[in-house]
């Protein structure tokens, strides 16, 4: 596809803004209209955009299977919404945004403070030898009773 | 912020300039139509915080063209990932794939809407917006300057210049029926 502008007839260049608004369909600029009434090339100029315009105009009209119905589907998405769907839309919204909070501050919650016990460390290893020991000590008291009886 | 009954007019008002807006980026009346929806959803959701220095339909207008780059984007990446020639293009093949007269006109219109996307794809990036916005999806030349953000001047000089090249570049079209 060439470019050929130098073949297509040009307006005066003074009237150029003008000529392009009454092209599209936008008149209402008085100078422009005397001009028009006296100017054989701004003419010849405004008939052949306006087979432009109307081409452009026939080829950018929508089809009625694009506009039927549309501004129905529009409306059931937006302001028709059942207002259940969309309170239970941001109810899932707020319910994974109330994980995800609990969630982060979970997380970030700093670690409990040590809680003081024994420091396993410094147990005494000899009370371990002493364990059956103590795990019998109510035995040897029994014992010990059994034979202050027997001295006595 | 905008209500419920202003955003249904503001559904209402717009939907047919938002499909042409759309199908001019996408090249697909059924991804336009996703596209829309699914902007007019995203603008719902957003709708507390509009607030009111543009127009309810300039605002939204941009939620679309940003919406529209975006999907064009993921198809870029889609077509690199799968190796699709073609995928990231952007193919206005069914651009009238379902428009009312007969099937000499729904193939002329598709194989327009092909040219003059590889067209507007030539162009600079703001003659191409301006391009859009104005003369595909009809939005005036203040909306258009809105939702650019530049101004109303700015916008006649982009749209004279991208429709000079256009029809330099569709010439072929010129007698065809």
């Amino acid at each position: 596809m060439r470019s050929r502008t130098r073949d297509v007839p040009a307006p005066c260049p003074e009237f150029e803004a003008a000529f392009a608004a009454a092209a599209w369909g936008e008149e209402g600029d008085p100078a422009w209209a005397d001009h028009l009434a006296s100017c054989s090339a701004c003419r010849e100029a405004l008939a052949a955009t306006r087979d432009l315009a109307d081409r452009v105009g026939s080829a950018a009209r929508p089809p009625e299977t694009a506009t039927r119905g549309l501004a129905g589907a529009v409306m059931d998405r937006t302001t028709r919404a059942p207002r259940g769907a969309r309170v239970a839309r941001w109810g899932w919204v707020a319910g994974a945004a109330a994980t995800a909070g609990a969630a982060f501050l979970a997380l970030r919650r700093p670690a409990a403070p040590p809680q003081p016990g024994p420091a396993w460390a410094d147990v005494d290893l000899d009370l371990l030898d002493d364990l059956d020991l103590a795990e019998n000590l109510d035995l040897l008291e029994v014992l010990d009773a059994l034979e202050r009886l027997d001295d006595g | 912020m905008i209500d419920d009954a202003q955003f249904e007019r503001l559904v209402r008002d717009t939907q047919d300039k938002a499909l042409r807006l759309a199908h001019a980026f996408l090249g697909d009346w059924d991804e336009a139509r996703d596209a829309v929806q699914d902007a007019f959803v995203k603008a719902y959701r957003h709708r507390r915080a509009f607030q009111a220095r543009s127009a309810p339909g300039t605002w939204f207008f941009r939620i679309l063209s940003n919406h529209c780059r975006d999907r064009l984007r993921r198809r870029k990446v889609r077509a690199w990932l799968f190796r699709h020639p073609g995928a990231g293009d952007g193919d206005p093949g069914d651009a009238a794939a379902d428009h009312g007269p007969g099937p000499d006109r729904r193939a002329a219109d598709r194989a327009f809407c092909r040219d003059l996307a590889v067209a507007l794809g030539r162009l600079p990036a703001r003659q191409r917006e301006v391009f859009r916005l104005k003369a595909v999806a009809g939005l005036t030349l203040a909306e258009t300057a809105e939702t650019l953000g530049i101004s109303v001047g700015a916008t006649k000089a982009h749209l004279f210049r991208a429709t000079r090249a256009l029809q330099g570049a569709l010439t072929a079209w010129k007698d065809e029926p």
